[in-house]
C-alpha cells in the first residue's frame, strides 16, 4: 500500500518545468536543475535530476530532448544539452523507473539573453579615451539589455515590459526594480571597495527569465599633471611623469583629477593644495587645478606637490608629486632657429 | 703721401672697428628682442606658419627626416652653426666654417623668422615651381602636434589639422609636397576628424570648459580681404555643445554623435549643417566609441583595464551584439565583411584576436596590442597591419595609455587573418619610438598614416619597401 502510496505521489507531481525553472516541492519526487540557470542560445547546459525518494543511481532513466531518445539506462542522473538560437524551445524529459516508483519531469529550455553595461559618472577629461571609474562618493550606471523572443512566434519581447530585480550585494534594491527598470544608478562602493550587482529580468508571467551578475571595484582618483600650452591647450597626451625637463622658464601646468567626484577639473568642491618647494601656493579660485612656476632667475628643481580633497566627500584624497626643470632657454636660445 | 696712406688705414681700421661693433651691438640688441617678440609672438600663435620637420621652401615641405629631430631649417638632421659662425661665414664669403656661401640667401638667411612662408600661390598645398624629391619611406610630415589625419578619396592626399591654429594642410606621400589649405583660425583645436570627401570636424574645449565641434568644409571662394592669399576659409556650422563622442560616414557627408542629459545619451545621425537629424539609439550610458563603417555603424563601450566590454550593431534603433562581456575590449571591424580585430588587456595581458567570419572561431594572434593600433588593408584578403608595443611595462596598460602618462614604441607587424598568421615587417627605426596612434590607411593600401601619441606629430609609412 506504501508502494502505491509512493507510485501515485510520484506521478502527480512529477510535472513539467518550463523556462529554466524547477518547481520544487516536499512531494515532488524528482525534479531537474539546471546549469546555468538562464542558458543563452547555443550553450550546453547540464540537466541534473534530483529525488529524495528515488535513488537515482538505481534507476533507469531515459532522457528524450524534442521526443527522441538520446540517452538510457542505469545511474545517468544527468545530461548535457546544446540549447538553440534565441527563442527556441528545446524539451528535455526524463522517464525513471525504479523498483519502488516511475516518475517523469520536463524540462522546457528557451534561451534568453542579457547584458550589463555599466560606467561611472566620476571626471574624465575631455577626449579621454577611456571609461571611467569608480571612485568613493561617485556612482555607477547601469544598463540591463536583455534579449528574449517568444518561443511560439518568435518575436522578441520589448525590454521595457520585462520585470528587473536588482540586488546590491544580496539584498534587493526595491527602488529601482520593477517593470521596465533596465536603466538604474547605484553608489559606487566605499574607498578601495567591491560591490556584487545582480539582476533578473523576467517576463510578467514569470516563463522566461536571465539573471547576470557582476563585480564592480572602486579605484583612488588618479592625479595626473599636463603642461598648458599657449598653443595646443592642454596636452593631455604628455602627463608629467615624475621628472621632467622643461624647456622654458615660465609654464602652467594643469592638475587632472581622474576618476574623482567631481564635474569638472576645476568644481567648486575639490580643493586642491599645491605646494611648490615646500612653500604654499594660493591658485586661481577660478581654476584651482592650474597653477603657473616663473622660474626667470631661479635654477633647479622645482618640486611640485598636490593634495586633493573633496569639501565634502570625506573619502576623496589623492596626492601627486613631481619634479620640473626649468632649463633657462633664454640663455640657450638661437633666434635664427627655426620654430618647430 | 705716407701720412695720408696712414690716415687711410686708421679710417678703414676705424670703419671696419664700428662695423664690427656695430655689428656686436645690433647682435646683442637683437638677441633680446627676439626673446621677448618669440615669448610674445608663441603667446599669439604665431611661429608655427610652417609646422615641419623639413625645409620649407616656398610654403612646400620637400623632405622630412626619418626619425631626427630637425635641428635646423633644411631639415637635413645637421646642427644648426651659431650666429656667430654665419656672420664670420658671410663677412668670410664662406671660408669660414667650412659652409659654403649662398650669396643669392644672402642676409635674409640670418632674419630672425627664417626662411619665406608658404607661397602665397600655393593652393591644395601644390606648387608649381618646385620640384621635391620623394619623401622616405617612413616619412615625418609635421613636427607640429596636429589635431587629426585623414586620407581623401581618389587623391593620394592626406589632410592633416594643425593643433595650435585648427588650420587644415595637405600633404602628398607619394611627392612629399606639403601646404596649407586653409587659413581660418581655429585656435586650440584638439581633435580633428575627415570625411573622405576631405570636409572636416574640429573639436576644441570652450573657456567654460564644455567640448565646441565645428563641422566644416573648405570653402571654395577666396577671402576677399586680400588679393594674394589663396588660401581657403572653413565655413561650417557649431554643433551642440559637449558632444562626447563623433563619428563620419564612410561615404556620404554625414555626422554622427552623443549628447548626455538626465535622460540619458542619444545617438543622432545627421547632415553636416546638423540638419535632417534621425535618433540612432538611446542609452542610460553615454561613454560610447562609434565607427561608422560603409555597411553598418558599431558601438562600443570606452574601454578600461579588466572591465567588461560590449560592441554591437546599431540597427533600427537596436544594440546587436557583437562581442560581449570581454576585459578592456577594443574593436576594430573590417568594411564590407564580417572580419574582425578585437582586443583584450587585463591584468597587464594585452592580447589581440582575429575572427574571420561572424561565427567562426576567435583566433588568438601572437602578438601583444590593441585593435585601435590595427588598419585593416583594402582588397580582397583578409590583411590587417599591427602596430605592436614592443614592451608593456604597464599593469594598466589602457588606462596609462590613453592619459598619456605611458608610451610604446611599436613595431609593424602584418597580420593575415586568413592564414591566422602575423609576421614583423622591417620599418625604418627611429629616436624615441613611435607610439601609434589612430592609425589610418590610404585607399590603395599603400601608405599608412597615423599620429605618434607621443607629441602627436604625424607620420606617413609607405609599407612596400
Amino acid at each position: 500500500m506504501k508502494t502505491l502510496g509512493f507510485l501515485a505521489c510520484a506521478l502527480l507531481f512529477a510535472i513539467p518545468v518550463y523556462a529554466q525553472t524547477v518547481t520544487p516541492g516536499i512531494y515532488t519526487s524528482v525534479t531537474a536543475e539546471l546549469s546555468p540557470e538562464s542558458p543563452e542560445p547555443d550553450q550546453l547546459v547540464r540537466v541534473t535530476l534530483k529525488s529524495s525518494i528515488i535513488d537515482l543511481s538505481l534507476a533507469t532513466t531515459t532522457w528524450r530532448v524534442n521526443d527522441e531518445i538520446v540517452q538510457q539506462g542505469h545511474n545517468v542522473p544527468s545530461i548535457e544539452v546544446r540549447t538553440e538560437e534565441l527563442g527556441s524551445k528545446t524539451t528535455v524529459t526524463a522517464e525513471i523507473e525504479s523498483e519502488i516508483a516511475e516518475a517523469r519531469t520536463q524540462v522546457i529550455l528557451i534561451p534568453t539573453e542579457m547584458d550589463v553595461l555599466w560606467e561611472s559618472d566620476s571626471y574624465t577629461p575631455p577626449f579621454y579615451k577611456g571609461r571611467a571609474l569608480p571612485s568613493a562618493g561617485t556612482s555607477v550606471r547601469l544598463q540591463a539589455i536583455p534579449r528574449f523572443k517568444t518561443s511560439t512566434n518568435s518575436t522578441e519581447i520589448a525590454a521595457q515590459t520585462l520585470v528587473y530585480t536588482w540586488k546590491r550585494n544580496g539584498a534587493p534594491v526595491l527602488s529601482v526594480s520593477g517593470v521596465g527598470k533596465s536603466r538604474v544608478s547605484f553608489p559606487a562602493p566605499g574607498l578601495f571597495g567591491n560591490d556584487t550587482i545582480e539582476v533578473e529580468a523576467r517576463t510578467p508571467d514569470g516563463a522566461l527569465s536571465s539573471a547576470r551578475s557582476i563585480r564592480i571595484s572602486s579605484i583612488e582618483p588618479l592625479l595626473t599633471l599636463y603642461k598648458v600650452h599657449p598653443l595646443y591647450g592642454i596636452m593631455f597626451y604628455e602627463a608629467l611623469g615624475k621628472r621632467t625637463d622643461v624647456p622654458d622658464e615660465e609654464l602652467s601646468f594643469a592638475a587632472i583629477p581622474f576618476f574623482a567626484d567631481a564635474s569638472s577639473a576645476h568644481d567648486a568642491a575639490l580643493v586642491y593644495a599645491w605646494r611648490v618647494n615646500d612653500k604654499p601656493i594660493t591658485a586661481d579660485p577660478e581654476q584651482a587645478n592650474i597653477i603657473t612656476i616663473d622660474a626667470s632667475g631661479s635654477t633647479g628643481m622645482a618640486d611640485i606637490e598636490l593634495t586633493l580633497s573633496h569639501a565634502a566627500n570625506f573619502f576623496l584624497r589623492a596626492v601627486g608629486a613631481w619634479g620640473v626643470t626649468f632649463t633657462n632657454v633664454l640663455e640657450t636660445i638661437d633666434p635664427f632657429r627655426p620654430i618647430e | 703721401m705716407h701720412t695720408t696712406t696712414r690716415v687711410l688705414e686708421f679710417t678703414v681700421a676705424a670703419i671696419i672697428v664700428m662695423m664690427l661693433g656695430g655689428l656686436a651691438g645690433w647682435y646683442f640688441f637683437i638677441k633680446g628682442e627676439t626673446a621677448q617678440l618669440q615669448a610674445s609672438d608663441t603667446a599669439r600663435g604665431f611661429g608655427t606658419d610652417a609646422p615641419f620637420s623639413s625645409g620649407s621652401t616656398g610654403g612646400v615641405v620637400t623632405q622630412g627626416t626619418t626619425g631626427q629631430q630637425a635641428t635646423n631649417g633644411a631639415g637635413d638632421g645637421t646642427p644648426s652653426p651659431g650666429l656667430f659662425s654665419r656672420i664670420a661665414n658671410t663677412l668670410s664669403f664662406g671660408w669660414w666654417g667650412n659652409r659654403s656661401f649662398d650669396s643669392d640667401t644672402g642676409i635674409t638667411d640670418f632674419l630672425p623668422f627664417g626662411n619665406p612662408g608658404p607661397d602665397d600661390d600655393s593652393v591644395d598645398g601644390k606648387t608649381d615651381d618646385v620640384t621635391t624629391p620623394p619623401p622616405p619611406r617612413l616619412w615625418r610630415v609635421s613636427a607640429a602636434p596636429a589635431a587629426g589625419i585623414g586620407f581623401i578619396d581618389g587623391t593620394a592626399s592626406l589632410r592633416f589639422v594643425d593643433r595650435a591654429n585648427g588650420n587644415v594642410w595637405s600633404a602628398d606621400p607619394v611627392t612629399g609636397a606639403v601646404g596649407r589649405i586653409t587659413n581660418t583660425l581655429m585656435p586650440k583645436t584638439y581633435e580633428a576628424l575627415f570625411a573622405r570627401d576631405g570636409s572636416v570636424v574640429l573639436r576644441s574645449i570652450s573657456d567654460s570648459g564644455l567640448i565646441s565641434t565645428f563641422a566644416a568644409v573648405a570653402s571654395t571662394t577666396l577671402p576677399s580681404t586680400s588679393a594674394t592669399t589663396t588660401y581657403m576659409k572653413l565655413e561650417g556650422v557649431y554643433l551642440p555643445q559637449n558632444i562626447a563622442t563623433i563619428a563620419v560616414s564612410p561615404s556620404a557627408r554625414k555626422l554622427l554623435y552623443l549628447t548626455t542629459n538626465a535622460q540619458g545619451t542619444t545617438a543622432t545621425e545627421a547632415s553636416w549643417r546638423d540638419g535632417e537629424r534621425k535618433v540612432l539609439f538611446t542609452s542610460a550610458l553615454s561613454q560610447w566609441g562609434v565607427l561608422w563603417l560603409p555597411n553598418k555603424i558599431i558601438a562600443v563601450q570606452k574601454a578600461a583595464d579588466g572591465a567588461s566590454g560590449y560592441a554591437f550593431e546599431v540597427k533600427s534603433s537596436a544594440l546587436i551584439p557583437q562581442l560581449r562581456d570581454l576585459p578592456g575590449l577594443t574593436y576594430l571591424p573590417r568594411a564590407d565583411s564580417n572580419a574582425i580585430l578585437f582586443g583584450t588587456s587585463e591584468r597587464g595581458s594585452v592580447r589581440l584576436y582575429s575572427q574571420a567570419a561572424k561565427d567562426a572561431t576567435p583566433v588568438e594572434l601572437p602578438i601583444h596590442t590593441t585593435a585601435e593600433k590595427c588598419v585593416w588593408a583594402p582588397g580582397a584578403g583578409q590583411i590587417a597591419y599591427c602596430a605592436v608595443p614592443q614592451e608593456i611595462n604597464s599593469r594598466i596598460y589602457l588606462l596609462d595609455s590613453y592619459r598619456g602618462a605611458e608610451h610604446s614604441s611599436d613595431a609593424w607587424w602584418k597580420v593575415d587573418i586568413s592564414a591566422g598568421t602575423a609576421e614583423q615587417f622591417e620599418t625604418p627605426q627611429t629616436d624615441g619610438g613611435i607610439d601609434v596612434f589612430r592609425p589610418i590607411i590610404n585607399e590603395s593600401g599603400t601608405h599608412i598614416a597615423y599620429l605618434n601619441a607621443r607629441d602627436m606629430t604625424i607620420w606617413v609609412l609607405r609599407i612596400a619597401e
